[in-house]
């Protein structure tokens, strides 16, 4: 993926401003362009606007202020249309599971679709297999684990298979090992041609996983760019109260500072495993 | 009402209401949904209606019958058929008291009247109750809740009032384990180990927060289910045809329903 100028915008979002009922302003002529098949990261402090922003990019909150469009048409034209092309899957699972059962959870947006009972059957079992959740097909969503509910309200929306995903604080709840295969998920779902825009306030995820950072700070944009441009940089950081990743700070508290850090654990072991190869050889 | 009571009872409640939101796949269906439907429904009305003792008996009979051909759980039907129970005896033991106890002077002593007024009133009443839950919970189980809102959308139901009927049986049991959640979490907070008075007070300071994260919370799943694609005009018109048994078993239902209320 090229810089800001070269991409090809999927969904953009111009000048958006949001305002609560209550007053809050969470966005403040925030613009922001997402490109096909790519992972973009919306990160932030808490209460700085990535979960307004994810909302008003599925098109379910209108903006008071600017414009959002989808492949070039505004969103307010496209209507309920957008909705079989953008997925969501919220910060809280409880406000995405409903039904009696994870299958009649999973199997709700089909049956809306109309599609016969055995082709709803073959998809739901589909995505069950690929989340590793067929164990809990038949369970009442409410009786499950903070990270099975994560992954049942992933499957609710994978399910509709949707070109762009969006994802509201994906990792948050889950195991090491959960947050992995999740990462490994979406970086398969992104090789597939799928879009996928998540937020996220844990910068080593962040810089782990994105082709481009957005960062948010009171409801504004602050700073934008490819993880190793951006979660360096410890000014933009500072301002969206974030610190920068953990490979950066180790390397940082090693080697001193230096032009290009690393911001990828297996950036910081290959530059450890060539200094200690040096040292060796010098030795 | 100890913490532990109380959340057992929400809790129990919840998946009790949640029978009626379970979906059921339409293969191997014996007869049309619209008869059945009717057919049941019917049922439930005429036993209502009902006089003696014996009309909500053999419905009871006829639903144990009818959910071994359906091949629907028992189990679910029995916790419908309890809570409605206790809450048909909850209200009809006070009343019939209090009967008694008003006629005490006019006939006989209080507990010969209370006997009687229980007897020809009170057990008729409850077992009338019973029965018209354990026949409506039949009919939820047998077709499953969009089945059944297909049905009442061919009988020109406005698609407006089922989507939001559809909402509701969802939402309830929702809401009331919001209310546990919310229970338990002020019950952590209190320092000295449970009491009952303590429990009152809890359920006294929890309406304001329920009703405004019901409100949130409402509002959260109303976005989530849009996002889903979900639109009050989709569901769709039940478009079934009705053969030769569904008109037997329609029949048979609807003689029986005509018995039961002259019974």
């Amino acid at each position: 993926m090229g810089g800001k100028e070269t991409l090809k915008p999927l969904i953009e979002l111009k000048d958006v401003s949001y305002t609560y009922p209550d007053g809050t302003c969470a966005l403040k002529r925030v613009s922001i362009r997402i490109p096909e098949k790519s992972i973009i990261a919306i990160t932030g402090a808490n209460g700085s606007g990535k979960s307004t922003l994810l909302l008003i990019m599925a098109g379910l909150l209108d903006p008071q202020e600017g414009c959002v469009r989808f492949r070039g048409i505004d969103m307010k034209e496209l209507g309920c249309k957008v909705r079989h092309e953008i997925g969501i899957v919220f910060q809280d699972p409880d406000d995405q599971l409903f039904a009696p059962t994870v299958y009649d959870d999973i199997a709700f947006g089909l049956r809306l679709l109309k599609l016969s009972e055995k082709e709803v059957r073959a998809r739901v079992y589909e995505v069950a297999r690929e989340l590793g959740i067929e164990s809990l097909l038949s369970r009442p969503p409410h009786r499950l684990s903070g990270g099975e509910k994560r992954r049942v309200a992933l499957a609710t929306t994978l399910v509709l298979n949707p070109p762009v995903l969006l994802l509201d604080e994906p990792f948050s709840d889950l195991t090491s090992y959960a947050a992995e295969y999740l990462m490994n998920l979406i970086v398969r779902l992104r090789d597939f041609g799928r879009t996928i825009v998540f937020t996220s306030h844990d910068v080593d995820i962040v810089a782990e996983l994105s082709d481009y950072v957005y960062i948010l700070a009171k409801g504004q944009l602050v700073a934008q760019g490819k993880p190793n441009e951006v979660l360096c940089n410890d000014e933009l950081l500072s301002k969206a109260e974030l610190r920068p990743p953990t490979p950066t700070i180790i390397y940082r508290e090693l080697m001193g500072y230096g032009d290009k850090c690393p911001i990828k654990m297996s950036e910081l072991l290959s530059i450890l495993n060539k200094v200690t190869a040096l040292h060796s050889h010098n030795e | 009402m100890p913490k532990s009571l109380l959340s057992s009872f929400l809790n129990g409640i919840a998946d009790v209401l949640e029978v009626f939101s379970f979906e059921r796949k339409e293969d191997a269906k014996l007869f049309d949904d619209r008869s059945i439907s009717i057919s049941l429904l019917m049922l439930a009305i005429a036993v209502s209606f009902s006089k003696t003792i014996y009309s909500p008996l053999i419905l009871l009979l006829l639903v144990a019958v009818l959910t071994r051909l359906f091949k629907v759980n028992v189990r679910y039907t029995l916790k419908v058929a309890g809570v409605t129970a206790i809450f048909v005896i909850g209200v009809t033991l006070p009343m019939a008291l209090y009967q008694a106890y008003l006629s005490c002077d006019v006939e006989g002593g209080l507990g010969a009247n209370l006997i009687s007024i229980v007897s020809d009133v009170a057990i008729p009443l409850i077992l009338r109750a019973v029965a018209a839950a354990t026949v409506v919970t039949l009919m939820a189980q047998c077709l499953g809740l969009t089945r059944l809102m297909k049905v009442l959308r061919g009988l020109r139901f406005p698609p407006k009032l089922l989507f939001i009927l559809m909402l509701y049986i969802r939402y309830i049991p929702i809401m009331l384990r919001q209310l546990v959640k919310l229970l338990s979490a002020r019950e952590a907070r209190l320092l000295s180990k449970s009491k009952v008075k303590n429990s009152w007070f809890m359920l006294s300071t929890v309406t304001g927060s329920l009703l405004i994260i019901g409100f949130e919370r409402a509002f959260r799943l109303q976005m989530a289910l849009k996002a889903r694609g979900l639109h009050y005009d989709l569901i769709p018109t039940y478009s079934g045809k009705i053969s030769l048994p569904d008109l037997v078993f329609m029949t048979l239902m609807l003689g029986l329903a005509f018995v039961l209320v002259l019974m």
